[in-house]
């Protein structure tokens, strides 16, 4: 089921594809796109009542990620532990209240499901220097070989509460709330000038 | 008269790189390695200051961070900065500096008569002399403002980029001289994640100014080796030209990272200053040592350096200071200098040495036919702005303690004094290690350790090459070790020269002849004199902090890095206490002084603080809005029409929603969805009004308050089902209101099954209000709205312009009016519809000042009213409170403070004369032409012009307002000598029956 | 600092926020509102706070992380951390 109307980012003023930023040896050494539209939820219950776990996955085919940071995958979806009984499940765009539905429907009373997909903005930073960039801006430690493929981190980037995933090696995911959107991805961008960098086309 | 002290080959600069530069106006030259210190002694400029307090001539004195006098003014324009230390400026092409501390030349400078009437200036006197009489005060301080400038800073936006950087490594290497290599070496090897910093652009520390070896090799390729293998390593990370400015709890420090100050400017996007905050799990300090200056006679003169200070310039820089040099020590360290020294080429016309006996070192320069005094003293120099003319030096006596015999009058043109060395032990005593005072090496040395640090090489007083080298690789394998590397090892270092200071005879204050009056500088930066610490002490300033603040001993921007341990051996030899019954006074950070924009980073500008834009943000600046800040938010203040004015504008939105239908963006107003078996109960805990019987589709408006019964924040909940609800919260309370709940739930009630969640950013809100927002709302959705589908404080989830959306019937402006919630995404393609569909009609978006208008005509409160210090009944809302149920705050308001008749109430106001304005943030009281102090009976707290009853209203809480109706009192605001007779009514100006809502 | 949070772990100061006094208990709704015995305890709750030299246990909130409230015993005289934990685990260390 797709939306009828069009879904406008919080960046559609501002984004703009093409390389940007200083003119480097080798080009540019991050790339940026907001990954879009999504569906996203906001899951939560306790993670001992069976009722909630198995309704969880069968709502999205995953088992609950129980230890801090980690991110559970089925198919196109993620399920990012936020929180001891907090999660945010993410996918591409399933239409409006679809993917709220089918947590609703598996987990009844025992989980209480919010549907935030037009609540974030969520920006993609790959690339050799895409670490450095997320250095500059928050207090966590980017190491290859501590923030790996499949962890998750919530900080703050110049001053804005931050949820940073990493999907896959030099690839990472921030979420910010979307009102913060235009902010991060100026303040991003900004930070990677040095580095030059292309914006792609939005994606999911 | 020009001629080059540059020698004829060697030092670590590159010759066929010439750089051009400016002191003082006057074009100079030199070489691409050199600093500003080295370029001006390489130019025979010698007179580079004027002294803090007594503007005496003052030139260079160290090679390093430490230099308490060659300070200067770094470049011009937007980009000048004050205080700079020429030892620490990297010379780069087109460099422009100047003195400071002069005027109006730094050669003629009319203030230095304060050092002819030096004895008007001892220790204290700025307390003694300026506290009184106390009106006076003020004119003395510009003056002594003026006369001890400290250069100027800035006065236009500084035009570069700043940023901040973060790391977590296992070892931290706070310097990179040979302890700090082998250290970095010896962790690096182990597997541990490691971090070397150095302040300079070159690794090897005091190795740069020596022409010492490591095995077979020049110290400076054994460096250069040390380096290139820690580089290949994938998890050691080099920061050249980097401070460690700072030693916090749990092993955080801080990194200040000059990036850009080499170059003329940091183009584009190259940041001038970096800084880091690094969390270390280890740190090795390998911070080196300083030398200390001796204390004796105009020891201030240009041309009086500290003996390494000479040794670096001669074997860096290729500089030789002087021609004719005396060396003054009191160890052996100053040998291998006048070696070093002869070596370049300067005549070394004699050694002063204090010391009895005879050391191996004084062969060395013996055979060179360098004359050496033994228990000689240096008590006196001779020159003036130009330098060093020659010394006088005199024998000691038996004890050491008087100078004896006849004077012996050296020539020369610099002076080289060691009085031993000092270990850099900032970041060691930053980190609150203890310090030990070791009588045999006259210094503070670490001792106990608090965070997860151990010292290694100079910093730890070991002196010898070879023994740094050692310490260093193990200082470098424990802390690896410790960090979780068990297999660590202590790198190995082939073995090196191996010079030491021997014995050293500590004198810290050099005898003079009877009956002389010699100024002997203790802290150069500040002027601080032995006199001045011995008046200290003789007043009664016994405690070395008191000594300090009394004296400003230390306190200049050099944190008192060459005249600490002297300071405080002069402190206790008048007390006649030994050092460590004295003490120290605390190293605070930074280590050197950090610039202001590596502190803000990119927290400046637009960035300053993050901007929360609402979805219809762009629609609003299409539109022509003026946009103003509200908290992070950006609000549309009003929509200007072409020839309107600004009140026109807001008057024309207010009319507009009274007399037909606006738009307003309520995006930012704080949503938080609550759900959960246990909702209903939190809300009746969190509410002072009861939220258990709501029914499904139906929102009630709620008063929360603090644990102490003032009002916390204001706003509507909805219920969507038996556990699921939305609570709305003023802009500014929706992050404290958030966190207030999930203390509750996590803290106070965790027995709650309840989840709460900010859906603020999900939702697109837009307040359609007036007579005709039914009649527009019918043509944006195909759902039943009439008043009975959706009924006052009633909401529905209704399919709106093809997306699902939220009404509520909801109204702050009075009118019958409507809120349209859609997710944040369709925002814009609902309001424009909106919009579209209206246009017929006239619809037209308002601002934040026509909201304003409305909420005061029909007086809803708002931050103004809701400031901390009003209850639920101030603000009318007793009635409200339930009695069936205990809720936040209920303890608190039946106590008698609460229960006053006196407390201040909301009221509302109306100009009497219906022509004057009341005045904003007026004072209400009975007669504005009583005495002053009057009774203040009461404030007003908003005011406005309202177009639809055509006069002057406001809102104001006065004591007692509600019995006061009809009551004539007068708002007065002497700050702005305003004034306005007001009359008290009710505060529900407009449409009082509330008939329009429920329409 | 660095701050350990019970589930995310070593994170920097920056994320959280200190939320107060963990050793005080928030009375009980009261039983008679005009009993003297409650009014002193709410007193006690509402306005009065020790201010102790040394290991304290306190309440923090990872704010910009999993945003839980968690105590930690933390000395006010060094700011060592001696144990962070759950609001329903005891604290260990210090010299408690
Ligand atoms: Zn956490």
């Amino acid at each position: 089921m797709v939306d009828l109307t069009e879904r406008v980012s919080a960046l559609a003023a501002i984004y703009e594809t093409g390389t940007f930023g200083a003119t480097v040896d080798g080009g540019p050494s991050v790339a940026f796109s907001e990954r879009r539209p999504l569906s996203i939820v906001h899951v939560a219950g306790k993670p001992d009542d069976k009722a909630f776990s198995d309704g969880v996955k069968t709502a999205c085919g995953c088992d609950l990620p129980t230890t801090p940071g980690d991110i559970a995958t089925s198919g196109d979806l993620s399920l990012v532990w936020l929180a001891p009984e907090r999660w945010l499940a993410v996918c591409p765009n399933r239409g409006s209240g679809v993917l709220e539905a089918a947590f609703r429907d598996a987990c009844g009373d025992s989980g209480a499901i919010i549907d935030v997909s037009h609540g974030r903005t969520v920006i993609r930073l790959s690339g050799a220097n895409a670490r450095t960039v997320l250095m500059k801006g928050a207090p966590l430690d980017f190491h290859k070989k501590v923030f790996t493929p499949g962890r998750a981190a919530q900080s703050a980037i110049s001053q804005c509460g931050t949820l940073i995933t990493c999907p896959a090696e030099d690839t990472f995911d921030v979420y910010v709330f979307r009102a913060f959107g235009q902010h991060m991805w100026e303040w991003l961008t900004d930070a990677a000038g040095e580095f030059g960098y292309s914006v792609e086309t939005p994606a999911t | 008269m020009s001629r080059s002290y540059r020698t004829p080959e060697g030092g670590r600069i590159d010759r066929s790189k010439l750089l051009n530069f400016t002191f003082d106006g006057k074009a100079y030259t030199g070489f691409q390695g050199d600093t500003l210190a080295s370029a001006l002694l390489a130019n025979g400029v010698k007179l580079i200051a004027r002294s803090f307090k007594y503007h005496r001539p003052r030139g260079i004195m160290s090679a390093g961070p430490e230099e308490p006098c060659g300070m200067i003014q770094l470049r011009e324009g937007n980009r000048t900065e004050p205080n700079i230390r020429a030892t620490q400026v990297e010379l780069f092409d087109g460099l422009q500096a100047s003195s400071q501390n002069r005027w109006p030349s730094v050669k003629w400078d009319i203030n230095s008569i304060n050092n002819l009437f030096n004895r008007m200036l001892p220790a204290g006197f700025y307390y003694k002399t300026f506290m009184w009489p106390k009106a006076m005060w003020m004119t003395y301080e510009e003056v002594i403002r003026h006369a001890a400038g400290m250069g100027r800073s800035a006065d236009l936006p500084d035009p570069d980029r700043y940023e901040h950087m973060h790391a977590y490594c296992d070892v931290l290497v706070a310097g990179g001289g040979p302890a700090g290599l082998m250290a970095a070496k010896s962790a690096a090897e182990s597997g541990a994640r490691v971090i070397l910093v150095d302040e300079h652009p070159e690794l090897g520390g005091h190795l740069r100014g020596r022409k010492s070896k490591v095995g077979a090799k020049d110290a400076m390729d054994w460096v250069a080796g040390v380096r290139a293998e820690l580089e290949a390593m994938e998890d050691v990370t080099i920061l050249s030209r980097t401070t460690v400015a700072s030693y916090y709890d749990h092993n955080m420090l801080v990194l200040n990272e000059h990036t850009g100050d080499h170059l003329p400017t940091a183009e584009g996007w190259t940041p001038r200053q970096r800084n880091w905050k690094v969390w270390a799990k280890q740190v090795v300090l390998a911070t080196g040592s300083i030398e200390r200056p001796l204390v004796f006679g105009n020891n201030d003169v240009p041309g009086v350096m500290l003996t390494n200070a000479i040794q670096t310039y001669a074997n860096q820089y290729g500089v030789t200071p002087g021609n004719n040099a005396v060396i003054f020590t009191n160890n052996d360290s100053a040998y291998e200098a006048v070696l070093d020294m002869h070596d370049a080429g300067i005549r070394v016309a004699a050694v002063v040495d204090n010391r009895k006996v005879e050391t191996a070192a004084t062969a060395t320069v013996r055979e060179r036919g360098i004359p050496v005094f033994h228990n000689h003293v240096v008590f006196n120099v001779n020159g003036n702005k130009h330098g060093v003319k020659s010394v006088e030096v005199m024998a000691l006596n038996e004890a050491g303690d008087h100078v004896a015999g006849s004077i012996i009058k050296l020539e020369c043109d610099v002076l080289g004094m060691s009085g031993g060395w000092t270990p850099t032990v900032h970041l060691f005593s930053q980190s609150r290690g203890k310090l030990k005072w070791n009588e045999e090496l006259t210094t503070f040395v670490p001792s106990e350790s608090f965070q997860q640090e151990r010292s290694a090489g100079a910093c730890n007083a070991t002196w010898g090459l070879n023994g740094c080298l050692k310490e260093g690789a193990k200082a470098g394998a424990e802390a690896a070790k410790a960090a979780g590397f068990v297999g660590a090892k202590a790198a190995s270092a082939p073995k090196s020269d191996d010079h030491g200071m021997g014995d050293i005879r500590a004198m810290w204050r050099v005898p003079q002849p009877p009956h002389t009056h010699l100024k002997r500088f203790v802290d150069f930066q500040d002027d601080v004199a032995t006199s001045d610490v011995e008046l200290a002490v003789r007043e009664g300033y016994t405690s070395i902090e008191h000594a300090k603040r009394y004296t400003t001993l230390g306190m200049g921007t050099d944190q008192g890095k060459t005249s600490n341990v002297n300071g405080l051996a002069i402190v206790s030899e008048e007390l006649d206490k030994p050092i460590p019954e004295v003490g120290h006074t605390t190293f605070r950070p930074p280590y050197t002084a950090v610039t202001m924009g590596a502190i803000t980073g990119t927290e400046r500008g637009h960035h300053f603080s993050p901007i929360r834009r609402s979805p219809l943000h762009d629609w609003h600046l299409n539109a022509g809005a003026t946009m103003v800040p509200a908290g992070m938010w950006m609000r549309a203040q009003y929509y200007q029409h072409p020839g309107e004015g600004m009140w026109d504008a807001i008057y024309r939105e207010t009319l507009n929603v009274r007399n037909n239908v606006g738009l307003f963006d309520v995006s930012p107003l704080g949503k938080i969805d609550v759900q959960g078996p246990d909702a209903a109960e939190f809300l009746n805990r969190c509410y002072i009004n009861g939220f258990g019987k709501l029914a499904v589709g139906k929102c009630r408006y709620g008063v929360m308050l603090r644990e102490d019964g003032m009002i916390f924040d204001d706003g509507t909940t909805s219920r969507f089902s038996e556990n699921h609800f939305m609570m709305t919260t003023t802009t500014a309370k929706a992050g404290p209101v958030m966190q207030h709940l999930e203390y509750l739930l996590d803290v106070e009630w965790p027995e709650l099954n309840v989840h709460v969640v900010s859906v603020t950013e999900e939702w697109c809100g837009m307040a359609v209000a007036g007579p005709n927002s039914r009649e527009l709302l019918s043509r944006i959705t195909d759902a039943d709205v009439s008043d009975e589908a959706i009924p006052f404080m009633g909401v529905t989830e209704v399919d709106i312009c093809g997306v699902p959306g939220r009404i509520y019937r909801i109204s702050f402006s009075g009118e019958l009016a409507y809120e349209v919630g859609v997710p944040s995404d369709w925002g814009t393609h609902v309001w424009s519809q909106l919009m579209e569909k209206g246009a017929d009609m006239g619809v037209a978006p308002y601002g934040t000042e026509a909201m304003g208008i409305m909420r005061i005509e029909k007086g809803h409160v708002v931050g103004a009213e809701l400031n901390g210090r009003t209850t639920a009944d101030d603000l009318g809302f007793g009635p409200m409170t339930s009695s069936k149920k205990a809720f936040i705050g209920q303890h608190a308001i039946g106590k008698p403070a609460f229960l006053e008749t006196d407390r201040k109430q909301l009221t509302g106001l109306k100009s009497v004369d219906g022509k004057t304005k009341i005045p904003r943030g007026a004072q209400i009281v009975a007669d504005p032409a009583g005495r002053i102090p009057m009774e203040q009976l009461g404030e007003v707290t908003a005011n406005c012009y309202s177009p639809s009853m055509k006069e002057f209203i406001g809102l104001a809480i006065v004591k007692n307002g509600r019995e006061r109706k009809g009551e004539k009192l007068w708002a007065y605001s002497p700050l702005t000598n305003e004034k306005c007779q007001v009359e008290l009514v009710s505060p529900h100006m407009y449409d009082p029956e509330g008939e329009k809502v429920r329409g | 600092m660095l701050i350990k949070c019970p589930w995310c772990g070593d994170r920097a100061l920056q994320e959280f926020s200190y939320q107060g006094d963990a050793t005080v208990q928030r009375p009980a709704e009261p039983a008679e509102p005009t009993d003297a015995k409650w009014d002193d305890e709410w007193y006690q709750f509402v306005y009065l706070r020790d201010d102790p030299k040394g290991w304290h246990d306190e309440l923090w909130q990872h704010n910009l992380g999993c945003r839980k409230h968690f105590k930690a015993r933390r000395n006010t005289v060094t700011h060592e951390i001696a144990d962070t934990g759950p609001m329903n685990e005891e604290l260990k260390g210090g010299d408690k």
